[in-house]
């Protein structure tokens, strides 16, 4: 299934597995897909892995590029 | 700004992309999760009347068929085994005469990770696992992920039963449709790239914009469509670079790559296609369900009344199906279209419009 | 005494059943009209009598936010707090799985006894049996409960009108995605079921604007989408505005994550009411001072119709709401 969650990684263990949280909702993922990712980062879950890591400039720059886009009309 | 101006922005920018366009574009989305955000917030009624938006083969069960149902079955049945599956399986019409799903006949556990069939190998040495999974290429990845662990830790109880379906070579099957068949582009699956990256699209004949899930992006990436459409331009685009790189995720990648070469599958509403589907490497023959359990693949008849395969390939909206909320409802399925939680027709149904509120 | 486990023989009316009952039952619940363990309670009357029913089957037992006892008081409360009473008796049944921990069984009733006193109900007859192994799962619980007429509210469906608003008491969805979460072991520290008695808010919705409050109904298994079908039955629709359904942060991140939509989703601690215009303003403000009316929404308006919810989506034009087909969550209360 497509769907899947950005989450942040709360804390990393020895075992390749993170525990996520977003929203007050906590899962134990696993890293096996993303081994670099670390506490802070926020990444996407599917099927309890974590699949991509956030870049959060990019997210920022995202917002940013709707918001020009709908500049200068009434609001 | 309010919803309502938002609405009438959207409504607005994608009229002005296709002004002196004079004849009907189709589009199409090949996403699950892309068919219900765009049903459940009924994002076509912003469209302009030219642009038809079509939802396509998104749905790994639908075109999976009912065959795989009845391999599930099998594997089910057998003595010993316990069959795991993500909880979308388990309300499919199977083939049989009565079609009857996996939960009317067999006790298959829901799962929500591939993960959790392994803990269970693991914590019940007694039993036979068979992970029974299909799906496109974040499932697949994460499905690598539980084969390696399975390997590192020896697992002798573990087996998988699958039909992951590879996404590209349908959507150049669709690219080069003709006449009223023809696509002028795609809204390609956002979480599929995030997996492939940019690369899994590159030299697409028609062009195609990544996109994330937000009712918002998708409106945006839609724009973007258009402008690429209008401006014979035949590139991808990526609309979703929070999470889709170029070159996606090589860990992931390689994981499949250890595990699964491309192999022709077949794909409901398209027959078999080259390369559209996964199946374990031979060295991995140890994993495979099918070989450990002499299971064969079934090529099952769907009912000779169900269309789905034509709502797959665009053809057919799942509206104008004569069965659509009729003999087929979510309640009393014919085909996956209708019961799967990313059908085309599930969508249509459950998100069906009324008058404005 | 007989160890720690519930054993068939407690079910047998005999010396193991007595001393079961003056050892759990008689201590918790032995005063007032269960004293003596009449057949039958006489409890005093004289009013028009609410008497509803409901059976507890929840698993796990016990959940962020209550437990299964705790439920079968609450459930039986709520029901005849918003059919117009005031509730003051309940019976409680229990039927116990042989094997069931005698530890556990203390708790659920503890936690029974517990929530009665916070409701001002008393139990005051019950009945126990005992089903061999396998037969049942754990316990299940079963009550009826007795309230007397509330004179303060006149409710009924022949005083609705189009233009009514649909008003809900806080934010949906708590309970049935507490139980899911924790039956796949995912973390909620920022949610808990909701179950908690409706006393407070049907209280303040009188003291606001009691006369604007026209039907009430407690939204439980099917949520308040499967309440707000009940309540417009075949002559009204309901024109439900979707961004209006209020839900916690953690309970969004839940749909995504199951994929159900909340509309449907199991709650223990809300009402949905039909209220007029004029008063629904007074009732949503009187709600969001308390605690558990934070979230408390407007979800729309009936109109004439003929049992259709339609929700607008914002984005365009609005769409049937449906009832889903199959048990979303079984054994959610």
């Amino acid at each position: 299934m497509c769907v899947a969650l950005p989450m942040k990684i709360m804390e990393v263990d020895a075992d390749k597995h993170a525990v996520v949280e977003f929203d007050g909702v906590q899962r134990r993922i696993s890293l096996r897909l993303l081994p670099d990712a670390a506490a802070g980062d926020f990444v996407l879950i599917h099927a309890g892995y974590a699949i991509e890591k956030l870049d959060e400039g990019k997210a920022v720059e995202q917002l940013r590029l709707l918001e020009e886009l709908k500049a200068g009309l009434d609001l | 700004m309010t919803r309502s101006k938002q609405a009438e922005f959207w409504r607005e920018q994608l009229a002005e992309a296709v002004r002196g366009y004079d004849h009907p574009i189709r589009v199409m989305e090949v996403c699950g999760s892309h068919t219900n955000v765009i049903a459940q917030a009924g994002l076509r009624s912003l469209l302009p009347e030219k642009v038809r938006l079509i939802s396509g083969p998104g749905c790994p069960v639908c075109v999976s068929g009912a065959g795989f149902i009845e391999e599930a079955r099998k594997a089910g049945s057998l003595p010993g085994v316990t069959l795991m599956i993500f909880g979308d399986l388990l309300h499919i019409p199977g083939a049989s005469l009565e079609r009857k799903t996996l939960a009317e006949t067999v006790c298959a556990e829901v799962i929500y990770s591939p993960e959790e069939a392994l803990e269970y190998a693991l914590s019940h040495p007694e039993r036979q696992v068979v992970l029974a999974a299909v799906g496109f290429d974040p499932t697949l990845s994460a499905t690598a992920g539980v084969l390696a662990d399975a390997e590192e830790r020896k697992l002798k109880n573990f087996s998988l039963l699958s039909d992951f379906k590879r996404l590209r070579p349908v959507l150049d099957l669709l690219a080069s449709g003709e006449g009223d068949d023809g696509l002028s582009g795609f809204l390609l699956p956002g979480h599929v790239a995030a997996v492939c990256g940019e690369a899994g699209f590159a030299g697409l004949r028609i062009p195609g914009v990544i996109s994330g899930f937000e009712p918002e992006n998708i409106l945006h990436s839609l724009l973007r469509l258009l402008k690429l459409i209008g401006a014979g331009k035949g590139s991808v685009e990526n609309n979703y670079g929070q999470v889709v790189y170029p070159r996606g995720n090589p860990v992931a990648l390689e994981l499949i790559e250890r595990f699964f070469e491309p192999a022709p599958s077949v794909w409901r509403g398209f027959g078999e296609v080259a390369g559209a589907g996964w199946s374990l490497r031979p060295e991995w023959r140890g994993f495979d369900a099918f070989a450990r359990w002499g299971i064969a693949r079934i090529q099952a008849a769907e009912s000779p009344l169900c269309r789905c395969g034509e709502v797959l390939r665009g053809t057919l909206s799942p509206e104008k199906c004569g069965l659509f909320g009729r003999q087929c409802t979510p309640e009393h399925p014919v085909g996956a279209c209708m019961v799967s939680s990313e059908g085309s027709c599930q969508a249509a149904y459950r998100y069906r419009e009324v008058g404005a509120a | 005494m007989n160890g720690k486990v519930i054993t068939l023989a407690h079910g047998g009316g005999g010396r193991l059943q007595n001393e079961l009952i003056a050892e759990e039952i008689v201590p918790r619940f032995g005063t007032g009209a269960l004293r003596g363990l009449p057949d039958a309670a006489r409890v005093p009357g004289g009013e028009e009598l609410l008497v509803t029913t409901d059976s507890f089957v929840v698993t796990p037992r016990f959940f962020p936010g209550g437990d299964i006892g705790k439920l079968a008081v609450i459930g039986t409360v709520n029901d005849l707090l918003v059919a117009g009473g005031i509730p003051r008796y309940l019976t409680l049944s229990l039927i116990l799985e042989d094997g069931f921990s005698r530890e556990e069984l203390g708790r659920i009733l503890d936690s029974v006894k517990a929530t009665a006193v916070e409701c001002g109900v008393e139990i005051v007859t019950g009945d126990t049996k005992v089903v061999p192994r396998g037969a049942a799962d754990g316990i299940y619980l079963n009550t009826a409960g007795i309230g007397v007429r509330n004179p303060a509210l006149e409710l009924g469906r022949s005083r609705f009108a189009a233009g009514d608003r649909l008003l809900v008491s806080g934010g949906v969805g708590e309970h049935g995605f507490t139980i899911l979460a924790v039956r796949h072991g995912i973390a909620t520290p920022g949610l808990k079921s909701d179950c908690a008695p409706l006393t407070n808010v049907v209280g303040a919705a009188l003291a606001a604007a009691g006369n604007s409050v026209k039907f009430m109904r407690d939204a439980t298994r099917g949520g308040v989408g499967g309440v707000i079908s009940e309540i417009i039955g075949d002559s009204f629709d309901a024109r439900l505005d979707g961004e209006s359904l209020p839900r916690s942060g953690a309970v969004r991140t839940l749909e995504k994550m199951f994929g159900i939509e909340s509309w449907f989703s199991a709650c223990e601690g809300r009402l949905v009411m039909v209220a007029d215009a004029a008063g629904a303003g007074a009732i949503l403000e009187a709600w969001k001072k308390l605690e558990c009316g934070r979230l408390a929404a407007d979800l729309g308006e009936l109109s004439p119709g003929e049992g259709r919810m339609v929700v607008s989506g914002g984005w365009g034009g609005g769409r049937l709401l449906t009832l889903p087909s199959g048990e979303q969550m079984p054994r959610i209360c």
